[in-house]
């Protein structure tokens, strides 16, 4: 009885914890390409509108396997893309990443450490190309 | 005496259950493995906040961000596309669910309710598929149709020859109607209402520059 108070405290406690996850551009990023989340004064030309999704999972609620996460989309995928596109950049950007708490995470290692947590990270946006004024 | 029982050695060129298990084992890891992989859908160019480019759909401009020129916001839009994708033959509606299409489909309805353009334009692919998932799948399925005829169920051949997935795309967006500048106000006006009249230019100018 005494042991499951216990549990059911740690859970309590744990529950209240957030999880961050941040990607800084690096300074090569910031001076060649134009990423944000708003709108430009700048006459540009679209490339359209453009979506990248990526899908991982967690095993044993901590091990990531398959990792899908903001900073590996922008490193690995988004920025080959903006590339590939010959864009200037892209703007209008929205994203989501499923986050777990550690409570969620240590729910997932035990007792349900046979469900593997799924990952999701998607990114949206219009690539563009700026006009030579 | 003593009888052995044999079993009788397999057909050539043809799969056996267990082939067709581990078959289906490796597709499983396959899809395991490969659902770290990214799914990219790109549309074609939109208008631009701008709207100097010629780029149109059903007559109506299109942007992700906010029209620069002056414009009044009449209302929203949201349009869902659905298809199905067949896991041999892939998406059977294939000219409804281009981005295109859904592009046009959803500029002449916005230009029907009286919009000139969309603006926060998002076109969203609620089920996004890396090309490895569907090579993946294409097997995977190849291999179900196999097993089923093998063992003879011509019927599970068939059935697992049309199996496949829904596909769901979801458009939304602001519908703005442009407003025409207002014209400088030029009037001879008498001293003592000159200011006045200052003063509105102003307030034009100003709503103007809201707006925008």
């Amino acid at each position: 009885m005494n042991k499951l108070s216990a549990l059911a405290l740690a859970l309590v406690m744990l529950a209240a914890c957030s999880v961050q996850n941040a990607y800084v551009y690096p300074e090569s990023v910031q001076k060649k390409w134009m990423i944000t989340t708003g709108d430009v004064d700048r006459p540009y030309d679209s490339l359209g509108f453009i979506q990248l999704t990526k899908t991982g999972a967690t095993l044993f609620g901590f091990w990531d396997v398959l990792d899908a996460d903001l900073k590996g989309l922008f490193e690995q995928d988004l920025l080959k893309e903006i590339e590939k596109a010959g864009a200037d950049g892209i703007i209008n950007m929205h994203f989501h990443e499923i986050q777990y708490t550690k409570a969620t995470r240590i729910f997932f290692a035990f007792p349900l450490f046979f469900i593997p947590l799924p990952r999701a990270v998607v990114v949206t946006g219009e690539l563009v190309k700026f006009k030579t004024q | 005496m003593n009888h052995i029982k044999m079993n009788p050695p397999p057909l050539p060129g043809l799969a056996t259950k267990r082939h067709c298990m581990m078959g289906s084992m490796l597709v499983l890891s396959c899809v395991f493995l490969l659902s770290s992989c990214l799914a990219v859908s790109r549309t074609p160019p939109l208008t631009g906040n701008h709207v100097d480019s010629a780029v149109l759909y059903g007559g109506v401009a299109i942007t992700s961000g906010q029209f620069k020129r002056a414009h009044q916001t009449i209302g929203i839009i949201q349009m869902t596309q659905e298809g199905f994708r067949n896991y041999l033959f892939g998406e059977i509606n294939h000219r409804g669910t281009e981005s295109a299409e859904i592009m046009g489909a959803v500029g002449r309805y916005a230009l029907a309710q009286g919009a000139h353009g969309i603006q926060h334009f998002s076109l969203i692919d609620r089920t996004p598929k890396s090309e490895e998932m569907r090579k993946v799948e294409q097997v995977g399925q190849t291999l179900k149709i196999i097993g089923a005829v093998v063992e003879g169920k011509h019927g599970n051949a068939a059935g697992a020859a049309a199996e496949g997935e829904k596909t769901e795309y979801l458009v939304k967006g602001e519908l703005v109607k442009w407003i025409e500048e207002a014209p400088v106000p030029v009037s001879i006006v008498p001293e003592g209402g000159l200011d006045v009249a200052s003063s509105k230019t102003e307030e034009t100018q100003n709503l103007g520059s809201e707006e925008q």
